[in-house]
């Protein structure tokens, strides 16, 4: 069974998350997303777990049953880290297969003016701005790793201010301040870039 | 360059940008620090020589925001509608003009919900908008057409485009009937809005717009109908002073909001059509002062404020009516918005209107409302004084089921209102006759007095005394009452006159040591005082103890008349109720030993009654109220098994009395309400299929008697508890359907009920018992949603009694019970943070109730269970310390109450929180305690499914237990015991859905636990039965809206086909039907199934 031998290799790349290997997240991450699924339907079922708000639990009792240990401070923020990137990668895969599908492809048009509102809202396939900010990101992590991966646990993870501070272990006046800074910069980098093409 | 060189140089340029970005973010910060027209010099001198950085910065600080969202325009087009132009904003959404185009061309108004409001909070109150929109259909109410949600997921709602002007502007060219005429029609609309229990709470002329035809309509419904009480608080602080303008006073100051905050916008809304400028001007005031004027100031006659051609009309009765519905107290205005219409109506006609101006008595007495009550009581007493004291009394008592009591309390009710209403009006004009009455009735005293100090007593004298006697209490009892009430200190002076008329009883018993009948009648005054003293609702007269007393005195009496004259059966009869009496009352006062003990009393003085004289209906009567009172009391103190025995008793002796007269539906219909009973005991014993056969065994009955007498109420209320009760059982036995539409039937009906007597409190604790009900079914049902409404209907009321009546703990427990509900379906709905805020309420309200009545078994497993809720919150939200502690707690209460008790649901409940309490130690990391706590679930279950081993709540229980169970041994590796606990799932779930094939839950825990077979066999390598496993789960989940699981098992199954193939690579067809489920599979939505199709070469 394929899923069996991924799973060990999940729990492999867990452990060895802070040596931030990419290609081998990039092979999991459907098996993972998939063990997500399964978890959701067979064993929270009599709790539908499609909310939001239960992404987080969820996702708890997918590191328990994979970990098979008590969760800590420590493993559950690198861990809540590791989720929201793959979250990421999951949502740019489906975007960028939803833009192929569409007829004439290129970027989605996106109303500037709303570009406030969108930057806060959590990423979903159909968000507008996924692959841009995701492409943003990137550059970003170049710059300011810590900016960045704040971008990433609330843009792809869904989390608050105030989790997004918890889990990366600054203060939430720290993190509202630097939040302000990176979506002026954000909203700055896509506008350029609206405006070159 | 060298690679090196060239990887060298690349690692310093990626440094020089890392310094660059820290200096940007530096810069634009220190920048913002600054005033705007500092920022350009500061950066000047900051970035001299870098020009980039400096265009870096200036472009972040040109699109800086502080503000969280900034309000964007809309995308021209909504769904099928585009947008034209702005109408207006409200306080949650702003309306366009739209226009519909996709053939249909109509023009409508759009409202769409404001960015940045798409919190939980606003998002509940615009669906409640939509909602109470699509649920009110009058032509006076704006109607919805359509709703929706727009890309960025903000809801919107498509209603009828009124081409119209606001109501205050139509009413300039409009002489003053005209206005009051079409004023009366904005009532009409409104008064349909109470009708559905929603309050609009933002009345004003800016949301009443009048069509070209006149028609007056109401709009923005987006603050309207009340929930509890953190809604007021909050919606007080976002109406701006704008809006302050129409707030009551109780708005104001965050008090409870009924239908009496709408009458008095009305008011204000009316004074303002008619005098051309508003009571109050508030625009320039400050905030404080604002709200204190409209709490303490009175509005200036209408009249007086109106110019000259104007007020000649308003003086005298539209002055009244606008300043009586203006009252600052909401129980001094008028009932309901159709009472002012009405009233309106009366002015029109010419005829007379009933505000009256505000009298001092008014003014200083609190006791009003009060009053009518007592009143009311009183009436009744007095009414049933007239025809034989005694065996009205008795018949009263035989009646003796609630219903009874209830109907005559209601129409006496409504007649007596009237009554006193009439009373008060004789009463106010003459304070002073009020006295010399007092003073007459003195000197009435003092001549019986007299006359009781004679030695002669002859028939005729005996005869006079009867009619004293009655006389006395009358206008002692009666007569006072209206007309010492306006006065101050009316509860003092109504103590006096019992005080005096106990007296004065005590004197003439005394003095009729050897007349029998006048010493039946002082038994009877006793009796009818003891009735006053008790009387329910009244917290001033509320006087159990004295109640009591009284009928200690009384029974003393009958069992000396009794005792003396053991051959006249009337006098045992009379002792007979006498007794019955007192069990009433001791049960009331919660001394069940007591009560038990004078019902067996009365049951053997009517055993040999009717031993004597097997024809002698009314001793029939008697018994079978005595085995009723002996079944309640042995029930109030939880033995139902004897309590069983003893209605069982009863329905024996009504059969019998029904015997008597075969054809007699009212008879039938007493026995069918013993039966009923019976048949709640029976369910509270968990025996739910004989419970059932007995109540639509009665439902039968009570339909003729429906049938025979349509308008009546008794007959009424107990089709309504019939539905109620074969829902309750039927969802006992998991049968969802049947449940819901019973209870909607009952809702139905009681809504009836309810529109005929809206004051009516008794039939409003039904009928928010009943939403109750139907919300408890509906979250079983799947619909969360629906059922959280039916709750927030049911708290509506409840609120409402509670507020009214704030001595009642049945009604507290009642709305405590409804949050707890509310909070269940707020969690079924995905809405945690709300229901945690639901249950916490419930908490709160159950801990002063649960500490006075620590036996009362409904009122600990309600406070058990919202401790419960709270627990599961709490663990969703991965706080475990503190989920251990709220579930331990409710599980320990349950646990105190269980024993001694029989009932069925302390258990079931105790196994739901044993399973979350297992939940939590296995979140914690605690396998083995975890599993060990899942399995207490194992005796529960049994323990029920004996009582009736249909019990769908011990399936559920169970499943649950096995397939967490299952999860812990499949996370240690244990697939054989992993499997047998799924296996045991499976055989639970399968149960509980085949009871009901629309139970759409019960259907996805059924394919869930397929499902978790299906894995565990196919890593015990099993793939013939891991593909049955699957199969079956497909099948299940294909009929339920879950299609991302259906998706999952799909390709599951897939995998299986194509394992299986790789071990019999002859079997070609194999590797095909793999492929087809992966199609299936990717068709259903299933993620990632391109290389798995690709090994399918196609």
């Amino acid at each position: 069974m394929p899923a069996d031998e991924h799973k060990d290799e999940l729990t492999q790349m867990l452990h060895s998350w802070k040596d931030q290997d990419a290609s081998q997240l990039d092979k999991l991450v459907p098996v993972l997303y998939q063990e997500l699924r399964i978890l959701a339907s067979s064993h929270l079922r009599r709790e539908r777990v499609d909310h939001t708000l239960q992404r987080t639990a969820l996702v708890n009792e997918v590191f328990i049953r994979l970990m098979g240990q008590r969760v800590d401070w420590e493993n559950r923020s690198h861990f809540f880290g590791v989720a929201s990137r793959m979250m990421r990668r999951i949502l740019v895969d489906y975007a960028r297969k939803n833009q192929a599908e569409k007829r004439g492809g290129g970027a989605q048009r996106v109303d500037m003016d709303k570009l406030d509102a969108l930057l806060e809202m959590t990423a979903e396939s159909k968000h507008p701005l996924t692959l841009t900010i995701h492409q943003a990101l990137e550059k970003l992590e170049g710059l300011d790793p810590r900016q960045a991966q704040l971008v990433e646990l609330r843009f792809f993870g869904g989390h608050s201010i105030e989790e997004a501070a918890d889990l990366m272990s600054i203060s939430t006046s720290t993190a509202k301040r630097e939040w302000k800074f990176v979506r002026a910069w954000l909203k700055n980098e896509i506008l350029k870039e609206h405006d070159l093409s | 360059m060298t690679s090196r060189e060239s990887s060298a140089a690349s690692a310093s340029a990626e440094q020089a940008s890392v310094e660059k970005h820290k200096r940007l973010k530096q810069l634009v910060e220190a920048a913002l620090e600054l005033p705007a027209g500092d920022r350009d010099s500061f950066l000047e001198r900051e970035c001299a020589g870098e020009p980039a950085l400096r265009q870096q910065a200036q472009e972040l600080l040109d699109v800086y925001s502080d503000v969280e969202v900034e309000p964007a325009s809309e995308p021209e087009q909504i769904g099928p509608y585009r947008l034209i132009t702005e109408l207006g904003a409200g306080g949650m959404g702003v309306v366009y003009l739209a226009q519909r185009e996709d053939g249909f061309s109509r023009t409508v108004a759009v409202k769409i919900m404001r960015r940045g409001m798409d919190t939980d909070f606003f998002l509940s109150r615009f669906q409640q908008e939509r909602e109470i929109l699509g649920a009110l259909d009058h032509p006076g109410i704006v109607r919805i057409v359509d709703a929706g949600s727009t890309d960025d997921g903000r809801p919107y709602l498509v209603m009828d485009f009124v081409d119209g002007v606001r109501i205050d502007t139509f009413c300039e060219t409009l002489p003053i009937r005209e206005r009051v005429s079409l004023f009366t029609r904005v009532c009409a609309a409104v008064q349909h809005a109470h009708r559905n229990l929603i309050v609009h709470r933002d009345l004003k002329p800016g949301n009443i717009l009048v069509a070209p035809d006149g028609q007056p309509k109401l709009l923005d419904f987006g603050i309207a109908k009340v929930l509890d009480q953190e809604d007021n608080e909050s919606t007080n602080a976002t109406i701006p002073i704008m809006t302050r303008q129409y707030a009551s006073p109780e708005q104001v100051r965050g008090q409870r909001i009924n239908t009496a905050s709408d009458v008095y916008a009305l008011g204000l809304i009316l004074y303002e059509l008619l005098a051309g400028t508003r009571a109050y001007e508030l625009k320039d005031m400050p905030a404080g002062d604002a709200e204190r004027f409209i709490c303490e100031t009175e509005p200036p006659e209408p009249s007086r404020k109106a110019p000259r051609a104007a007020a000649i009309h308003l003086r005298g009765d539209l002055d009244r009516i606008i300043l009586m519905a203006l009252r600052k107290e909401p129980e001094r205005r008028y009932h309901s918005v159709e009472a002012l219409s009405a009233d309106l109506e009366r002015y029109l006609q010419g005829r007379p209107v009933s505000a009256q101006n505000d009298t001092w008595a008014y003014r200083a007495s609190k006791f009003v409302q009060r009053n009518r009550t007592a009143v009311a009581v009183g009436t009744m007493m007095t009414i049933l004084l007239g025809g034989g004291i005694g065996s009205t009394l008795w018949q009263a008592r035989i009646a003796g089921s609630e219903w009874a009591r209830a109907e005559r309390e209601a129409t006496f009710a409504k007649s007596s209102e009237a009554e006193a209403r009439r009373m008060e009006a004789k009463a106010e004009e003459s304070a002073r006759v009020a006295v010399s009455e007092r003073e007459r009735a003195e000197v009435e005293r003092k001549r019986a007095e007299d006359k009781a100090a004679e030695t002669e007593r002859q028939r005729q004298k005996a005869e006079s005394r009867f009619r004293e006697v009655r006389s006395l209490a009358n206008s002692l009892l009666f007569e006072f009452h209206a007309l010492i009430r306006n006065l101050p200190g009316a509860t003092e002076a109504r103590r006096l006159v019992i005080t005096k008329s106990l007296e004065h009883l005590q004197m003439l018993q005394r003095d009729a040591a050897n007349d029998p009948g006048l010493q039946a009648e002082v038994a009877a005054a006793y009796e009818q005082l003891g009735q006053l003293q008790g009387a329910a609702g009244d917290a001033a007269l509320g006087d159990i103890k004295g109640a009591f007393e009284s009928q200690v005195k009384a029974l003393g009496i009958r069992q000396v008349l009794a005792a003396a004259h053991t051959a006249d059966a009337g006098m045992q009869r009379d002792l007979g109720a006498s007794h019955l009496r007192m069990a009433e009352l001791l049960l009331a006062l919660k001394q069940q030993g007591g009560a038990l003990e004078s019902a067996q009393k009365a049951q053997s003085i009517y055993q040999a009654l009717v031993r004597t004289s097997p024809r002698d209906v009314l001793s029939m009567l008697g018994l079978a109220a005595s085995q009723q009172a002996s079944g309640q009391a042995h029930e109030s103190a939880g033995r139902l098994k004897n309590a069983l025995q003893s209605y069982e008793a009863q329905t024996e002796s009504r059969r019998r009395i029904e015997a008597t007269s075969p054809d007699d539906l009212e008879l039938q219909t007493q026995t069918a309400e013993a039966r009923d009973l019976e048949a709640r005991a029976i369910e509270l014993e968990g025996r739910f299929s004989d419970a059932i056969h007995i109540v639509e065994a009665n439902g039968v009955i009570y339909r003729k008697a429906v049938a025979a007498n349509p308008h009546n109420i008794r007959a009424r209320r107990n089709m309504i508890q019939n539905h109620r009760t074969l829902g309750s059982l039927a969802e006992r036995t998991g049968d969802v359907s049947t449940a819901r539409d019973n209870y909607r039937r009952a809702v139905d009906l009681q809504k009836d009920l309810v529109a005929e007597d809206p004051r009516n409190a008794r039939m409003l604790e039904d009928l928010a018992a009943l939403h109750s009900n139907l919300g408890a079914t509906l979250i079983r049902f799947a619909q969360p949603a629906e059922g959280a409404k039916q709750y927030r209907l049911a708290i509506d009321i409840a609120a409402e009694l509670a507020a009214r009546d704030p001595q009642n703990s049945a009604i507290r427990a009642a709305l405590a019970g409804a949050h707890l509900g509310h909070g269940q379906s707020l969690m079924e709905a995905q809405q945690a943070e709300l229901a945690q805020k639901a249950y916490e309420t419930a908490i709160q309200m159950f801990e002063p109730l649960a500490a006075t009545a620590p036996r009362d078994v409904n009122i600990q497993m309600h406070r058990a269970l919202a401790h419960i809720g709270i627990g599961r919150i709490l663990r969703d939200r991965n706080d475990l310390k503190q989920a251990e502690k709220s579930l331990q707690h409710g599980a320990n209460v349950l646990e105190k109450i269980l024993p001694g008790s029989g009932d069925h649901r302390v258990l079931s409940n105790l196994g739901i929180a044993y399973n979350r309490l297992a939940d939590v130690y296995r979140l914690q990391g605690n396998n083995g305690l975890a599993i060990a706590t899942y399995s207490r679930t194992l005796p529960i279950a049994e323990r029920l499914l004996k009582q009736d081993p249909l019990n769908a709540m011990a399936f559920t229980m169970r499943a649950e237990s096995m397939s967490r169970s299952g999860m812990i041994q499949e996370s240690n590796g244990d697939w054989t015991a992993a499997l047998r606990s799924y296996q045991g799932a499976v055989e639970m779930d399968a149960k509980q859905s085949a009871r009901d094939p629309r139970d759409v839950r019960a259907k996805e825990n059924l394919a869930g636990s397929y499902f978790a077979v299906c894995e565990i066999r196919l890593r015990l390598l099993q793939h013939r039965s891991a593909f049955e496993a699957c199969a079956a789960a497909i099948l299940h989940w294909k009929q339920t809206p879950a299609k991302a699981e259906l998706a999952i098992a799909l390709a599951r199954a897939g995998d299986i086909r194509f394992a299986q193939a790789a071990e019999e690579p002859d079997r070609a067809e194999l590797k095909v039907e793999g492929c087809k489920l992966y199609r299936d599979a990717a068709a259903a939505g299933a993620m990632e199934m391109e290389p798995r199709i690709a090994r399918c070469g196609q």
